[in-house]
């Protein structure tokens, strides 16, 4: 009931229920939402919390017993063509279809396309640079469904009000450079750009930055404060198929992979199949894992079990095994200024750690850590395997508390 | 398949870059390999002492701080630590001087094996991470080859107890630890710190100067006749300064394997040449002679003791070049490397925090810290 940041939505259905794939079965009132919808037919067979792969604690959850008939529900039709449907019908479609980032934070994609009037956005960036190493979800959607990607995509600019649209693809994939630019083809208003591979190029700050050269202003600055709105690609697809079948979000693509599984694929599951049975479909696994991580290696969530389910922002499955996994112990920071050099949003993540560790809360502020995304690249390069990602959350949290308590 | 348990829970990243502190001081180590090496050709015996009395000494002070800070092993250190010092001099009184540092070096070896193969057993200890040996190292190429055996041992004390672990040990030291003890040696036993110059090879065979003191008392009248030997195998001067070639050599295989950065190296020898130019000095001479590239390469660079940012570095770089040509031209002391970097050490803090990156996405019209 919560696979979206935002709000978390109310069960719409109780034990024993019989529900079909498409129905509504969580909505919440509030505006920053998504509704959930079954992605089975079958019998309800609990309402109760359940272990969450993001959130890491349990959260309110409908479990379903598939009767394998994946009937549909009769809410489930085309909604017609893009040309037919108003900007608010749109929106009201994608919302209604509960469709949220599929790049991983699962911000909710209607909010994400209404922006406030007073913003002017003139460009549409679709996000096709991989979010993290290890991942080819997006990789795989582009070169397969290019056509469903662009008419998505022409769908949410429509949405949101923007002529201009940019398809953004790393430089190491040719193959989706090759398909989309053919599906833009069509479509004068609608182009593709290309991005040095980097981590972490998907994010939408160095997105913005890598393809218009314009700098996002720091929390609460957004995407939009610059002109621009950034989707991603499996967003797009989303919406395309919300359209054309009316089907709303109940499937994702996911990426398993790592050392121990045998055969890594994509795979296009529905929400809330778990872990366990993903990895079984791609061969099992070669060997005992250390780790089952939800997301990538960068940014992932370690699981404590693979009894969890897949939901609307699982990206990836990761499982590492004892080799892959890193445990050393932290050691003195050195100085070496790594962490200052890797860091995508330019700041000096030792210091933050430094008076962080310190309590000091004040002087930790003066390094803007709440400028910080998370991505991992400090602590990915620091040889004294400082978390150093850690550290700028907790200064993070204690300063904003500071903040609040004044 | 792994059902519950047994998985382990750990914070992202996930993956981490092979780059380990161990890793790193091992590249420095090989950096100043090829220095080193013909160092101990051309010095032979002698210089061959200084750098394993430094370097093994630099280790046993590092491995006994941490055993009587971390109270492990508390009596057996002190008693390693008692009789280093002892039997060294007993040695000596008794007549047999020349046997003292093979004693010395005896004692502190097997001490530092028996803790290695402890920490090995045991938990992960940080005393072998490869600093201390770098610190040892540094310390003996500042050093005269011919100086007596107790110098890089004392030195060897100052540099890792006074320059390091009092400060909180790796990373929170403020100075460069091998450049606090050679301050500290030229101090207090200035007459073998500017004397034991190496003379051998046939050139300038009777000198008791560095090509340096020469330039500066005016005695050397054609300083380009000093460019070759300086780059090659300088006759006078301390044993790092045996090849600016060599330490250049190291430097780019630092560079290359993305130890170092080029700000602090290329600005602080640039800085030199600007400032000799304006001087009216020759140039290519200061870059080469003293411990000009040992001091911008290996020394000035020291992650702890210099800025992180980019920016931060090149002021430091700049800083230091200036100050060690304004040292050698109007000081009385010919060779102003070290004092540069110590007093550029000191600001380093300062220089860091006045040149904070711009954070992605801020706009600020002023410098410095935002309110």
């Amino acid at each position: 009931m919560h696979q979206h940041t935002g709000a978390p939505c109310e069960p719409l259905v109780k034990k024993g229920d019989r529900v079909l794939v498409g129905q509504k079965i969580g909505e919440s009132k509030a505006y920053v939402s998504a509704p959930v919808h079954s992605s089975v037919s079958g019998t309800v067979v609990a309402v109760e919390p359940r272990q969450h792969p993001a959130l890491l604690r349990s959260v309110a959850s409908v479990v379903i017993e598939s009767d394998g008939a994946f009937e549909v529900d009769p809410s489930v039709k085309p909604r017609g063509e893009i040309d037919s449907l108003s900007r608010d019908e749109l929106r009201q479609i994608i919302r209604e279809a509960g469709i949220v980032g599929l790049g991983g934070a699962a911000f909710p994609t209607s909010v994400k396309v209404s922006p406030p009037k007073d913003k002017k956005i003139d460009v549409f960036l679709l996000n096709g640079a991989e979010c993290e190493p290890y991942l080819t979800a997006d990789h795989r959607l582009m070169v397969e469904e290019a056509s469903d990607i662009v008419h998505g995509m022409l769908a949410l600019m429509k949405a949101v009000g923007v002529e201009k649209g940019i398809v953004c693809i790393e430089d190491n994939k040719p193959d989706a450079i090759d398909a989309m630019s053919k599906a833009v083809a069509d479509f004068p208003n609608l182009g593709t750009a290309v991005v040095k591979t980097k981590y972490p190029q998907g994010g939408e700050k160095q997105l913005i930055k890598a393809v218009l050269g314009r700098e996002v202003p720091p929390p609460p600055g957004l995407p939009m404060d610059v002109g621009v709105v950034v989707n991603n690609v499996g967003t797009a697809a989303a919406v395309a198929a919300a359209l054309r079948t009316g089907m709303p979000l109940i499937e994702r693509v996911v990426t398993v992979t790592g050392s121990p599984v045998r055969e890594p694929a994509n795979l296009r599951v529905r929400l809330g199949t778990s872990f366990r049975e993903l990895i079984e479909q791609c061969g099992g696994l070669s060997e005992k894992p250390a780790k089952i991580i939800a997301g990538g290696p960068m940014m992932g969530i370690a699981q404590s079990s693979d009894e969890v389910p897949v939901i609307k922002g699982t990206s990836g499955i990761l499982v590492m095994s004892e080799h892959d996994t890193v445990l050393d112990e932290p050691t003195n920071c050195i100085r070496c200024g790594r962490c200052v050099e890797a860091c995508p949003m330019f700041l000096m993540p030792l210091y933050i750690r430094m008076y962080a560790e310190a309590g000091r809360w004040d002087l930790a502020a003066r390094y803007s850590p709440a400028n910080c995304m998370e991505c991992g690249s400090c602590a990915y390069e620091c040889p004294a395997r400082i978390p150093l990602v850690q550290w700028i959350k907790i200064a993070k949290a204690e300063i904003a508390a500071a903040k609040g308590g004044r | 398949m792994a059902g519950g348990g047994n998985l382990v829970v750990t914070v992202s990243p996930h993956i981490k870059s092979p780059e380990t502190t161990g890793s790193i001081m091992r590249l420095v180590l090989l950096g100043l390999l090829p220095a080193t090496l013909w160092a101990c050709v051309l010095f032979g015996i002698s210089g061959i002492a200084v750098i394993a009395i430094s370097v093994i000494t630099a280790l046993f002070c590092e491995v006994t701080w941490h055993n009587l800070r971390d109270g492990k092993g508390t009596g057996r250190t002190w008693f390693a630590l008692v009789s280093s010092l002892v039997v060294p001099i007993g040695v000596s009184a008794a007549g047999l001087g020349r046997a003292a540092p093979a004693a010395a070096i005896a004692l502190m070896s097997a001490f530092i094996l028996s803790e290695a193969g402890i920490s090995r057993q045991g938990e992960r200890r940080h005393s072998f991470d490869g600093s201390a040996a770098v610190t040892g190292l540094l310390l003996a190429l500042v050093l005269p080859p011919l100086v007596p055996w107790w110098i890089p041992f004392v030195g060897a004390f100052i540099a890792i107890w006074l320059g390091k672990e009092i400060f909180g040990g790796l990373g929170y030291n403020v100075f460069n630890p091998a450049l606090v003890a050679r301050a500290i040696l030229v101090l207090s036993w200035p007459a073998h710190l500017t004397a034991g110059w190496f003379r051998s090879l046939g050139i300038d065979a009777t000198s008791k100067a560095t090509p340096l003191m020469l330039a500066k008392t005016g005695a050397a009248a054609d300083l380009t006749a000093y460019y070759a030997p300086l780059l090659l195998n300088n006759p006078g001067g301390c044993i790092g300064e045996v090849s600016a070639f060599l330490l250049l050599v190291g430097g780019a295989m630092l560079l290359w394997k993305r130890v170092i950065t080029w700000e602090i190296p290329v600005t602080y020898l640039g800085a030199m040449a600007v400032a000799s130019v304006l001087m009216g000095v020759d140039p290519v001479f200061h870059l080469l002679a003293g411990g000009a590239v040992l001091g911008a390469v290996f020394m000035a660079t020291d992650y702890v003791t210099s800025p992180v940012s980019s920016r931060g570095k090149i002021v430091f770089g700049i800083m230091c070049g200036a100050i060690t040509m304004l040292l050698r031209v109007y000081s009385k002391a010919p060779e102003g490397v070290t004092s540069a970097i110590l007093f550029m050490n000191m600001v380093t803090p300062l220089i860091d925090r006045s040149t904070m990156p711009r954070p992605f996405g801020v706009v600020r019209a002023g410098r410095g810290v935002r309110k």
